[in-house]
């Protein structure tokens, strides 16, 4: 049961229409969730983890569209969903949006509605895809702030969201998004506007919530610590393409892309001299006009004449992939 | 509403009493600098016109001869009991002048802003739905058009098309001797009514687009989609509300200027109101009475600033109380 | 050197993006040919703007009056094209006069704050408190008719906006590390104010200017329409639509208001136009 697939993606290809001319931001994603596990995907901002979320639920903007690939979602009873091929607005779209797959977005601070109490917001959830009386419904929105450690649950269920701190707004966003205890949850980039104690505790939370619900999670972030922190596996995403992608062990013991490599460098430990600090040189070409080959050529030390050409996927270790031609000779000096 | 609230509101209200205040003053001093006697138009035209009348002895006896401050606070006094002096040129009381002109020109004005915020806020919400859309770009279009186009011009093209060719409305005015019958005073409202409320209602229209497309890509709407919320209640519940707020502001400061635009419409369409009064009073060199309509409109003005602040209140939980 | 080369480039950018526009771009061809035709008018038409001729009353349009002549003979074209001088000079002068007062007004209160800005602050709120035609007419009840007059009261009446928008910016501006390092290298206070504060202001404010224009334009004609704007001798757009106050001339003789009617109109929707598409081309968010 533990490693069943619950969520599948192939070949995902996400275009938007930018003055009529369409830019490709995810181009051939493919990965799979588990049941009961934490997936990481990790990359620099504009790398396509977000637009990749945003695909699964089929929240794109007007513009976005998923031109190629698939999304197969396994619903408990093992009935398979191609989540693509499904309407946007349509029903059955809707009835997995919010109950079965839901999400927690990167800024607390503009995701609520201003205008509601956040007891109705949490409700709303609830009362759309359960048949339940608003009393129940505003009653169970407090046990799950009550989970959430909001201290005075029922007092503040009436409170507008200006009325809370960053990090509780959070806290009522992942309220919404566990509402109806939904078996997969995407949280992009849940703590990145929040401040680093905070942080913990959010973090500490959903770790609690995972564990006594039993969640599938798709955690994006741009933070590797944080994915180490909770993920099973990882997916390390460049310009709109999965570059390595295998369990946090052998991702973390042996990153095999120079890409990965360079991000693990990046990362602060306690103690250390701050100017050591590694950092990727140059910066992310952009997507109007995507270098031909590897992507990451032209900031890349082991780059080659191979570069030319778009690598594909290897196999490093059995459940291992990375996306290089010098993987070898990275994976040596790395 | 709760306590909070309501101690907003009455802090709200009484801060208007010092611009109350200004506006008197300076309407005051305005009667004060007039051409001739600044003190006619307080005393009733019988007298004036009487041969045994003494104006000496009257200013004297009536205390018009006192210092400024104390005839400022003599003539707030009688504002406040609802003497409003005289006009210049019939004589009349003021107050029996506006008894007649103020019901007509609210009639128009109201009229006005409800076709105009229907039609304004509707066609608008329908614009940023459609965005892009030839829907879109029509209405765009209609509403540039509504706001350049001079409400006398298109005052008397409708009255050439309804009144003279189809036949269908009167030329003007507003009620017709002995036949008082909801018919009639529709057919005689509805053309000024909807030529008032056409800059307004483009107004709006813009507005409205711009501020529904603006919420529309805000998160919240991203969280509303994501709890798996039917379009319908997406726009309806959470993107309506939020956009209506700076809406419902533009609409209440517009309100006074509707009042100003009642000089040129009354005057298309003969209506008896408020704005043909200060037009006449204006030609007339009727001084008082062209004060006192400004002070009225200069209240209306405050009304509304007041009102607008009370919706966004209602609307916006955001709003602080505190300050 | 450097400074003066980036904001040209950066006007080349927001006139390629005002091109793009074809609305706008229709509407300054428009717009340009009013102003041509006005400016030239003795070049267009032969007729005296003035001259009566009892025996040519009321005359449809025809070949030798374009646009027909009116209730005492004269030629409605060629008053036309003299009354958009009055018009459009009226329209841009108030516009522009109470943009330069707003500005510096907003300058001064903004930068040295105090007691000035207090006092100008509040003489703005009561300025508002009076919609602006009602204010316009009063101020014409006081002063009397008269184009001169009209400017007078359209720079009274017509400063609040770019004051309160200046005095915004250079609140919000006051506070930045440049202008902060400009008074640190003692550059004078009027120095800072025109050079490095006011530009940055200027985006919004010759949008103001822009539909402002339109604003009095349409203001003049609709006061002249009441008989209180430009006296009734000198031909303006307002004064030759005064003519349709009679019931008879709208029915018999519509081209007497239906010219003058869409000049205004085109006018102030051209202008209006312009407007949008400077405010766009001018917006860096966009």
């Amino acid at each position: 049961m533990k490693d069943d697939i619950i969520l599948q993606v192939e070949n995902l290809h996400t275009g938007f229409l930018v003055d009529n001319v369409p830019l490709e931001a995810v181009s051939g994603v493919s990965f799979s969730l588990k049941a009961g596990r934490v997936l990481g995907v990790v990359g620099e901002s504009g790398c396509g983890k977000s637009v990749t979320a945003h695909s699964i639920m089929q929240l794109l903007p007007k513009y976005g569209r998923i031109t190629e690939g698939s999304i197969t979602y396994t619903r408990a009873t093992g009935e398979k969903i191609e989540i693509q091929k499904l309407r946007r607005t349509g029903n059955q779209m809707r009835q997995i949006r919010g109950k079965e797959i839901s999400m927690i977005f990167q800024d607390p601070m503009s995701s609520l509605n201003p205008v509601y109490p956040i007891g109705d917001q949490i409700a709303e959830n609830i009362r759309e895809h359960e048949k339940v009386t608003k009393r129940e419904a505003l009653d169970r929105a407090r046990k799950l702030l009550e989970d959430l450690e909001i201290p005075s649950a029922a007092e503040r269920l009436g409170d507008y969201p200006h009325q809370f701190s960053g990090g509780m707004k959070q806290r009522v966003m992942i309220a919404i998004a566990m509402a109806c205890n939904p078996r997969i949850l995407i949280a992009d980039e849940p703590t990145t506007a929040l401040d680093v104690t905070i942080q913990a505790q959010i973090i500490a939370l959903m770790k609690k919530l995972q564990r006594e619900h039993g969640t599938s999670i798709m955690m994006i972030t741009h933070n590797m610590g944080l994915v180490a922190e909770m993920a099973d596996e990882i997916a390390v995403m460049y310009m709109g393409r999965i570059v390595e992608y295998g369990s946090i062990r052998q991702v973390m013991k042996s990153p095999a892309h120079p890409y990965t490599q360079g991000l693990l460098k990046a990362v602060p430990v306690l103690g250390m001299k701050k100017d050591r600090l590694y950092s990727i040189k140059g910066s992310t070409p952009s997507l109007v006009d995507r270098p031909a080959g590897c992507e990451f050529a032209s900031r890349c030390e082991y780059a080659t004449e191979a570069c030319r050409q778009v690598p594909r996927a290897v196999e490093v270790e059995p459940g291992h992939q990375v996306r290089c031609w010098n993987y070898k000779e990275a994976t040596d000096n790395g | 509403m709760n306590k909070d609230s309501l101690k907003h509101i009455l802090k709200k209200f009484l801060s208007l009493i010092p611009m109350l205040i200004l506006i008197s003053i300076v309407i005051f001093g305005a009667l004060q600098l007039t051409p001739g006697n600044p003190l006619t138009y307080q005393i009733p035209p019988e007298l004036l016109s009487s041969s045994t009348f003494d104006l000496e002895a009257y200013e004297k006896a009536m205390g018009l001869d006192a210092p400024v401050y104390v005839q400022y606070f003599r003539w707030i006094w009688n504002i406040l009991r609802g003497e409003l002096g005289y006009s210049l040129v019939s004589g009349a009381p003021i107050v029996n002048m506006l008894r007649t002109r103020l019901p007509a020109t609210m009639e128009l004005a109201l009229c006005g802003i409800l076709i105009s915020s229907v039609f304004g806020i509707c066609l608008g919400i329908l614009a940023a739905i459609k965005q892009n859309t030839l829907l879109d770009y029509g209405c765009t279009a209609l509403s540039v058009l509504a706001i350049s186009i001079p409400e006398f011009f298109m005052g008397i093209i409708g009255i050439t098309i309804f009144s003279l060719k189809l036949g269908w409305l009167p030329t003007g005015g507003r009620l017709v001797y002995g036949d008082n019958s909801f018919g009639t005073r529709l057919a005689h409202l509805i053309l000024p009514a909807v030529v008032m409320g056409l800059a307004l209602t483009g107004a709006l229209m813009r507005h409205t687009r711009g501020s529904l497309l603006d919420v529309l890509t805000r998160d919240y709407i991203k969280t509303a989609r994501s709890k798996g919320l039917s379009e319908r209640k997406v726009y309806l519940k959470h993107a309506f509300r939020n956009a209506l707020i700076p809406v419902t502001v533009l609409l209440c400061f517009r309100i006074p200027g509707l009042v100003g635009g009642s000089v040129v419409i009354e005057s298309v369409f003969g209506w008896p109101g408020m704005g043909g009064m200060l037009l006449d009073a204006i030609s007339g060199k009727d001084y008082p009475v062209v004060m006192i309509t400004a002070m009225i409109i200069a209240f209306v003005t405050l009304i509304a600033s007041f009102l607008a602040d009370l919706f966004t209140m209602l609307l916006d939980p955001r709003v602080d109380i505190e300050r | 050197m450097k400074n003066k080369k980036s904001r040209n480039t950066q006007g080349m950018r927001q006139w390629k993006k005002f091109k793009r526009n074809k609305m706008a771009v229709i509407a300054l061809i428009v717009l340009g040919i009013l102003i041509f035709a006005s400016a030239f008018a003795p070049l267009l038409t032969s007729y005296d703007p003035e001259a009566i001729s009892l025996t040519e009353r009321t005359l449809a349009p025809s070949k030798t009056h374009l646009l027909g002549t009116d209730k005492v003979g004269r030629d409605v074209f060629t008053r036309l094209l003299y009354g958009g001088r009055i018009s459009i000079l009226i329209g841009l002068t108030g516009a522009l006069g109470g943009a330069i007062i707003g500005a510096a007004l907003g300058c001064l209160g903004g930068y040295f704050g105090g007691l000035l800005d207090r006092f100008l602050l509040r003489l703005s709120e009561l300025f508002t408190t009076f919609p602006q035609t009602i204010l316009v007419l009063i101020l014409v009840a006081f002063m009397g008719q008269g184009v001169w007059n009209l400017f007078i009261v359209f720079w009274c009446t017509g400063w609040m906006g770019t004051y309160r928008m200046t005095r915004a910016k250079i609140l919000s501006l006051r506070e930045e590390t440049y202008v902060l390092a400009c008074q640190a290298f003692g550059i004078s206070n009027r120095s800072i104010m025109f050079r490095h504060i006011l530009p940055n202001a200027a985006g919004p404010v010759i949008v103001n200017i822009t539909l402002s224009t339109a604003g009095y334009v349409l203001q003049e004609s609709a006061l002249s329409f009441l008989g209180l704007g430009v006296p009734s001798s000198t031909p303006t757009w307002g004064n030759i639509f005064n003519a349709a106050k009679a019931l008879d001339v709208v029915q018999a003789y519509p081209w007497l208001w239906l010219a003058p009617g869409i000049a205004i109109s085109l006018f102030v929707l051209s202008v209006n136009i312009i407007g949008d598409g400077l405010r766009d081309a001018l917006d860096p968010n966009q």
